[in-house]
């Protein structure tokens, strides 16, 4: 190998050699990148004078929504999508640094979160009385804006709406072996059995957790994906919200797929609420509160009813075609919960190996 | 003299390189302190995370395996013979990289599983329903392989044809003596990609949420969504242990690898294959086939099938998105290529500060997005010369190139192993300044392993998703943000559209990045 010297030699020329153009393109991407991240930064904007949205809810579904606010109302926004659950946890992280001044969530849960760690500020009377008593906090520091109902999706070939059982428990009798598809890491479905949790107690969550278990239950990504395997056939029913069959059926007229509720107050009819809530970091003043009455006001709900398929919370404001009025629903509500322990739900579902 | 030639002088590389290593941990390093030591034994007090723990490191052995298989036959493939499509293969095999793992999971549960597209439309026999351990590597690994792909095809690109024509001289057939050079050369490379591999395997989170089987950052998830912070952390910190261990072993591997500086000359040898060579490219491309055509048909399938009506609206943001996603990922490839060079520069002594440095700025890669986008919030926001720089471009930047600097460490750092001492030792008896030589000399030289480690980064930062959500400037639509959002909406005609977009521009940036670099060098 002494030859190697000889053979390193011609490289140092021919490196020289091939130089300019290397730099040239090494200080090019430099330059575009330069230019290309101030402009994009540039977009950003300063933050006075607009109001800055944290929205768990995603773009396809609330952003005409949204504009219309910013046009009518003559507010500048500015809006973070994002998972509500990671949006709440953001949120708690920035704590009093927070730009957000309102948060918008898909779930309660999210909501729950930062009220506990004391990072909503109330809203006014004359918006909480909007809603219910039942479909807002107990502390008046956020408010239901559309309403989803657990409901049991099945395949009308393989089973007649009739033969669907009175109780969500029931599920875990000899009738459904390896025939009821749930999602144990969706956020309704954690939601769900905290309130099973916080209504019937820990040990009956167990036993439910554990019944499924022991009767084939098969688990599933998430809500799309029941879906999915319903209309395969390869379950006969599943536990998910309300409007995931009405945008199957949206997109699939004739989809094997249909709502069932289970009896009255029954647990499985639960009621989850998408929510708003304005933040003790809002330094918008009067706008943060206005956004979350528009949200109530009678045209924002009857968008969601015609155009995501969800409940209007609002009373007076007809619930989608083919639902029932919201306030006529049996179910429990989880805004009324005082206790949403989704840490101890987790670790049952994980206990009862539905995870695994 | 010898260590005077070594390079740039020695503390001031090893105090840049501490510093670039600082940040690196950084986040890593806030994570630790903010857990408290028995939250973490706890998580294992009751037995529940010994499952999870079985499991990651299932994922991360079993995804380094099938990708190193894929990775270096197709870069062996493509650098090597004169197999028919080979540029359009070479294009193709980085691609798969860029597909969402939860996106590919889904796309093969709902073509494949019982009932799905394959058996509707072909009335094939169904097959069993997909989850469990072998999917989740198959997906994860297929998906990966780029990372074992692109450095091999690199160091295969620079090893010159008197070595083959050595081994040859040794009387070894064309073949055999390619492949004991290869292999010998590349070793390296490859175990370096194999390390990343694994490292993406304890971090995803996509496939084998899909595919029902519960590893570490699957805890780390769901710990997220029922807000039971100190469990994700102290799931998190435990992530990054086993990261540790993964590259501890990798060190020891490459201690057994003998390096060679190599020596410049004629490069490019071709192994004509004579008559086999169009059924070992079907063969060949059946790789990108699976990893790339399955998604993207399931994608399109949905498209046309779901076109008809939809709940809500489409906003009209593709543009903006592809602009946005293009400057992101060429800001965060440059970016991370100059961070890197100097502990990249470091590594070709073997000291152990060298070794730590490395190590240090490769750990990040293991953990998910979220939290490292949460460590950076604390970060920024917790010092008052950062927080004015909170949700801008080069906190985000600086988020991307944290997460993903591992790729361009290793990458790098093979480049400048390949640079023979010897031309450092020349180029300094004519130039004194050892960072005009750096960049009149090893730059050039380095130039394609840098584009490796360019477009490794590159084909990261296309889909990352968590850190993006969470840290971009507000109102910033990214592909991987709109592929996402779009996926959560069901809206799947969308999804198909933009995942198109992102292949298309993900391919395009890597040929003008790096693949254009490989082919010239």
């Amino acid at each position: 190998m002494n030859d190697r010297a000889a053979l390193d030699c011609p490289a140092v020329s021919n490196a020289s050699r091939s130089r300019p153009r290397t730099l040239r393109s090494i200080g090019l991407l430099g330059l575009a990148v330069v230019v290309g991240s101030s402009a994009l930064t540039a977009c950003g904007g300063d933050d006075s004078g607009r109001l800055t949205i944290y929205s768990g809810r995603t773009k396809e579904l609330v952003d005409p929504l949204l504009q219309k606010f910013s046009q009518e109302s003559g507010i500048k926004i500015d809006v973070k999508y994002g998972d509500s659950a990671q949006l709440a946890t953001l949120i708690a992280t920035e704590g009093d640094k927070s730009p957000a001044d309102v948060f918008f969530s898909q779930t309660p849960s999210g909501l729950k979160f930062i009220d506990e760690q004391g990072l909503l500020t109330a809203l006014p009377q004359s918006t909480l009385d909007r809603v219910a008593s039942t479909d807002r906090a107990a502390d008046g520091d956020w408010v239901a804006t559309s309403g989803r109902v657990r409901i049991v999706a099945y395949n009308p070939d393989s089973v007649a709406g009739t033969e669907l059982p009175s109780g969500v428990a029931d599920l875990t009798g000899p009738a459904w072996t390896g025939a009821v598809g749930i999602s144990p890491t969706n956020g309704s479905f954690i939601e769900f059995m905290a309130t099973f949790a916080a209504i019937e107690g820990e040990a009956a969550a167990k036993d439910f957790l554990a019944g499924l278990k022991a009767n084939g239950v098969k688990t599933y990504a998430n809500n799309v994906a029941i879906i999915d395997a319903i209309t395969r056939g390869e379950i006969k029913v599943g536990l998910i919200n309300h409007y995931y069959v009405a945008q199957k059926l949206a997109a699939e007229p004739d989809a094997k797929i249909a709502v069932g509720n289970f009896a009255g107050n029954d647990l499985g009819n639960l009621v989850l609420v998408a929510g708003a809530g304005v933040l003790k970091t809002n330094d918008q003043g009067d706008a943060a509160t206005k956004f979350v009455d528009f949200l109530l006001s009678d045209a924002s709900q009857q968008f969601f009813a015609t155009e995501t398929k969800e409940y209007p919370v609002v009373s007076g404001v007809a619930a989608p075609d083919g639902l029932a009025a919201f306030d006529s629903l049996t179910g429990p509500r989880s805004a009324q919960l005082e206790v949403m322990d989704l840490p101890a739900v987790q670790a049952l579902i994980d206990a009862a190996g539905l995870n695994s | 003299m010898k260590r005077k030639t070594a390079g740039v002088r020695r503390p001031t590389l090893l105090v840049v390189a501490s510093l670039v290593a600082l940040g690196f941990v950084s986040p890593i390093l806030w994570l630790v302190w903010n857990t408290a030591p028995s939250s973490v034994i706890d998580l294992f007090a009751d037995g529940t995370l010994v499952g999870p723990l079985r499991r990651t490191l299932t994922v991360a052995l079993g995804s380094a395996i099938v990708a190193v298989i894929s990775g270096v036959t197709l870069a062996w493939l493509v650098a090597r013979t004169d197999l028919p499509g080979r540029r359009l293969l070479a294009v193709s095999a980085p691609l798969p990289m860029v597909i969402p793992t939860y996106v590919g999971a889904l796309a093969v549960v709902s073509g494949f599983a019982s009932g799905g597209i394959i058996e509707q439309t072909f009335g094939a026999t169904p097959l069993p329903r997909w989850s469990g351990p072998i999917p989740s590597v198959l997906v994860t690994g297929l998906l990966s392989s780029p990372l074992v792909y692109l450095p091999t095809l690199a160091r295969l690109g620079q090893i010159p044809q008197s070595l083959h024509d050595a081994a040859r001289s040794l009387g070894r057939s064309p073949v055999r003596a390619a492949i004991t050079v290869d292999a010998t050369l590349c070793a390296s490379p490859i175990a370096g990609g194999a390390l990343l591999v694994s490292l993406y395997g304890v971090s995803e989170f996509g496939a084998v949420q899909v595919f029902r089987y519960d590893t570490l950052s699957r805890v780390v998830y769901t710990s997220f969504e029922s807000f039971d912070l100190p469990k994700a952390r102290a799931a998190s910190v435990v992530l990054a242990v086993i990261a540790i261990a993964i590259v501890a072993t990798e060190r020891l591997i490459q201690q057994r690898v003998t390096r060679f500086s190599l020596p410049k000359g004629r490069t490019g040898v071709r192994i004509p294959l004579g008559r086999v060579r169009w059924p070992i490219a079907a063969a060949a491309f059946t790789i990108p086939a699976l990893s790339l055509l399955a998604p993207v048909g399931v994608l399109v399938f949905w498209a046309l099938r779901g076109s008809q009506s939809r709940i809500g609206t489409v906003t009209d943001d593709l543009g903006s998105a592809t602009t946005s996603t293009a400057v992101i990922a060429v800001s965060a490839a440059v970016v991370a290529i100059l961070v890197v060079l100097p502990v990249a520069r470091l590594t070709t002594r073997r000291s152990r500060w060298a070794t730590l440095i490395a190590g240090a700025c490769t750990v990040g890669y293991a953990l998910p997005g979220v939290v490292i986008a949460l460590s950076m919030v604390t970060l920024v926001l917790g010092s008052s010369v950062l927080d004015r720089w909170y949700q801008t471009m080069p906190v985000l930047i600086a988020a991307y190139v944290i997460h993903f600097g591992a790729t361009a460490v290793r990458a790098t750092s093979d480049a400048m192993t390949a640079v023979p001492d010897r031309v450092r030792e020349a180029a300094s008896l004519l130039d004194a300044s050892p960072w005009r030589r750096l960049i009149k000399v090893e730059l050039p030289l380095l130039a394609p392993g840098l584009a490796a480690a360019a477009g490794l980064v590159l084909l990261a930062t296309v889909k990352e998703l968590p850190a993006t959500l969470l840290l971009a400037p507000i109102g910033t639509v990214t592909l991987a943000t709109r592929l996402w959002s779009t996926w959560q909406s069901a809206y799947f005609d969308e999804v198909g559209l933009t995942a198109i977009v992102l292949l298309l521009l993900a391919g395009a940036l890597t040929w003008v990045l790096t693949l254009r670099r490989l082919d010239r060098a």
